[in-house]
């Protein structure tokens, strides 16, 4: 039985994938710089979905957290 | 003037004729030792706007079309000059180069579905990431959790599977999965999503370059 999957190609905007795009770019990758600066200089991505710039800004403090909380045990070695 | 980094690639690798990134500004590869970083030189440093975001998705996907090996390189870093650029990643090159030779010939591809949150489920941790938060409360929901990834039923095609819960606009949520997918089982693995009742109404995206598989888990 074959149902449509459709490819974004084929599609127009739409949440799902729209949200997935900022999600990945902004929050998957290679992380050169320590600290990565996004200033928020256009409020589009605010009225896009303030939820996902938070969870972002989220996901950097928890990865904060776990780098100090490393850095604690190795100097406590 | 800054350089916006967009990602990495195999030095040998093909390119594409032309991959504009944010403002329409032209990429171009630095050679950075055993891999090359995908940049362009830019005015002004860029907000991450939606043109922004999708042109930086758009200028990797570019060098992947054109049969590259790429890792994403997250949005918004920039370097005052080239020479900048080259210093700081010629360090980082030898680790980023194995892992893109380990996945050479692979794209990244994300299969969305939307998820209905469950009514009476508890609220996230507020410390967690968005995904682990997520999955966390789909998980509180009993056997929910197992059904979550694809891997087992699509095969060995899925070299590697990272599953991320994430939110979209106006309360809605989604799952990502993201699979590691060799370009040679791409119409096959397309036809196996086809295939499957669960997946009915799933957004397929891809190729794309290695933004989940960027890092080791």
């Amino acid at each position: 039985m074959n149902h449509p999957v459709f490819d974004d190609e084929d599609l127009l905007p739409e949440q799902l994938v729209l949200s997935d795009l900022v999600n990945r770019v902004l929050d998957k990758g290679v992380v050169i710089h320590s600290f990565i600066t996004i200033s928020i200089a256009d409020v589009d991505l605010i009225q896009l979905d303030l939820r996902l710039l938070l969870s972002s800004v989220a996901a950097m403090q928890q990865r904060a957290k776990r780098a100090d909380s490393s850095l604690r045990t190795d100097a406590s070695r | 003037m800054p350089i916006l980094l967009y990602g990495l690639t195999l030095p040998g690798d093909p390119r594409p004729d032309g991959a504009a990134g944010v403002g329409g500004v032209a990429c171009r590869v630095l050679a950075c030792g055993e891999a090359d970083a995908i940049v362009a030189t830019l005015d002004a440093k860029p907000a991450p706007d939606l043109a922004a975001i999708r042109a930086h998705d758009g200028a990797l996907r570019a060098f992947v079309a054109a049969g590259a090996s790429v890792a994403a390189v997250r949005f918004g870093q920039w370097f005052d000059d080239e020479a900048g650029c080259i210093a700081e990643l010629r360090s980082r090159a030898p680790r980023i180069a194995a892992l893109l030779r380990e996945h050479r010939g692979c794209v990244e591809m994300r299969v969305l579905l939307p998820v209905e949150a469950p009514r009476d489920a508890p609220a996230p941790d507020a410390t967690a990431g968005p995904g682990r938060a997520y999955l966390e409360a789909l998980r509180a929901q009993g056997g929910v959790a197992p059904a979550l990834a694809l891997r087992p039923m699509l095969g060995p095609m899925v070299r590697g599977e990272r599953v991320e819960g994430f939110a979209a606009p106006e309360g809605a949520r989604g799952v990502a999965f993201a699979h590691l997918v060799h370009r040679d089982d791409l119409a096959a693995y397309r036809q196996s999503l086809r295939e499957s009742p669960a997946l009915a109404g799933a957004r397929v995206v891809g190729p794309l370059p290695l933004y989940s598989f960027a890092e080791p888990a």
